[in-house]
């Protein structure tokens, strides 16, 4: 089997070679993941004394030593303590997240038309469902028209 | 070369204003979003149509009635001045603005009208008892589109005529009549002509709004906008959506969300909302004339004087 080894430093992080999927994160690495979007960057103290004061430090510290293994985070030494920064943005991580499970569509098929055919399909669903709805709200609408004509007209009749 | 350092100082005056206003207006016109939401349709479109060929119509009114008048009157005809990097380099980019604007509009032109005669090629006059000619064409889509800018036309598809009411389709009509009477189609050569990068977002702005002011346009009461809402949802079913064509107003071209917004706009349809716009007098805008020529009576010579200074400045 073939391994590949890479090699870490600590303090620059992994190469930005490609963008890692956010698709398996649980919610704490997703919650710590956005205070660092909102700061840019931040320590385990800072995000545990600002805005994660229910999560313990070493709880914090932990879930960003995962992220930074799953190459989400950089982190430079400060001090005693580590500096962690967002390896990517949010769109680029929701766009590998998106191209990720096409590419997952795509190669369960042999043939590669199959699946986009049922990409179109469920959009065209979705569209038609859409379309469904504003009826049956224009339908309810007339229907409020005539009730109301109806009770105006009675009233105007007595 | 009197001429050569005309046309090109002309160019230069021109690129400079029509660059630094289209970037102030590419960056500015989200912040009046909140502002134009506020008015009518179809206050809103004609003020963000404005707004988009505010920065060519200011270039071009400034270089007409300043840059130009300045060089040939205070400008002496006998010195032979050479020509600086700086305005020939913004005279050729004043002439390739105006050459892409000219192609792009042609390309558009040509474009549309090749599209259209193969939709209405075999097509039947209807007798519609509208100002405007309604064809009837045969292939699907588009289900229903105003065409043309000198010769208005509207195509009509034998499936929506079939598959809409008779009240969903003098509703629809009407909004086809709408885009008509507002010049829509000629409103987006000119957009063509004046193509500028950065300006998708107030285009499609305008676009947006300029629909929602042809169904605001097309419906004078709660009953004939249900049926305009339904002639729309009837259309928009995937095998009646029309592909974007060039220079024409097709009743259902929008994205999705739009779609949704004019439904429920049109649903939520009320008396109120029908306020015919507030004509302002004439005397406003006679008032506004005169005090714009006295303004200009008294300061258009040192006007000049420091526009032919700022001139020879970029010339040097």
């Amino acid at each position: 089997m073939k391994r590949i080894f890479h090699f870490r430093s600590s303090a620059a992080g992994p190469p930005k070679a490609a963008v890692p999927t956010s698709s398996h994160l649980g919610p704490l690495e997703q919650r710590l993941l956005e205070a660092l979007w909102e700061r840019r960057s931040a320590t385990v103290r800072e995000l545990v004394d600002d805005g994660c004061q229910d999560l313990a430090y070493t709880t914090v510290m932990t879930t960003l030593d995962r992220l930074f293994k799953k190459n989400l985070l950089t982190r430079e030494a400060e001090g005693r303590a580590f500096r962690y920064c967002p390896s990517f943005t949010r769109e680029e991580l929701h766009r590998d997240a998106a191209g990720a499970a096409f590419r997952q569509l795509l190669e369960a098929s042999p043939a590669s038309s199959l699946p986009l055919s049922f990409l179109v399909e469920i959009m065209t669903e979705g569209d038609a469902q859409l379309l469904d709805d504003l009826g049956r709200l224009v339908e309810a609408k007339r229907r409020e028209l005539r009730a109301n004509r109806k009770k105006s007209s009675g009233g105007g009749e007595k | 070369m009197f001429l050569a350092r005309g046309i090109a100082v002309s160019f230069s005056v021109f690129v400079i204003v029509y660059c630094s206003l289209s970037a102030a207006v590419g960056c500015g016109w989200r912040g009046l979003r909140s502002l134009v939401q506020r008015q009518p349709s179809q206050r809103a479109a004609d003020f963000l149509f404005g707004l988009r060929i505010l920065p060519f119509a200011a270039a071009s009114l400034v270089t007409a009635a300043f840059a130009v008048p300045s060089f040939l009157l205070l400008e002496p005809r006998q010195i032979q001045e050479p020509l600086g990097w700086i305005p020939l380099a913004l005279g050729a980019c004043g002439a390739g603005l105006a050459i892409f604007g000219a192609w792009n509009s042609l390309v558009a032109l040509r474009r549309a009208s090749r599209t259209i005669a193969a939709w209405s090629s075999g097509a039947q006059t209807i007798s519609s008892g509208i100002s405007v000619p309604v064809l009837r064409i045969t292939p699907v889509v588009p289900a229903m589109t105003a065409t043309g800018i000198v010769r208005p036309r509207i195509l009509l598809s034998g499936a929506a005529e079939s598959l809409l009411s008779r009240n969903e389709l003098n509703a629809a009509l009407n909004h086809e009549i709408a885009h008509v009477r507002r010049r829509d189609n000629f409103r987006k050569l000119v957009l063509r002509f004046v193509a500028f990068p950065g300006m998708r977002g107030l285009e499609r702005a305008w676009l947006e709004a300029s629909e929602m002011a042809a169904d605001d346009a097309a419906v004078f009461s709660a009953d004939e906008a249900l049926e305009l809402a339904s002639a729309l949802i009837k259309l928009s079913r995937p095998n009646q959506a029309a592909p974007e064509v060039d220079l024409t107003a097709a009743l259902v071209q929008s994205s999705g969300a739009v779609m949704n917004a004019r439904v429920e706009r049109l649903v939520a349809w009320s008396s109120e909302r029908h306020v015919p716009l507030q004509k302002y007098s004439a005397w406003y805008g006679l008032g506004a004339a005169v005090a714009t020529v006295a303004l200009f009576a008294v300061t258009y010579s040192s006007l000049l004087a420091n526009v032919h200074e700022a001139t020879e400045w970029l010339v040097r």
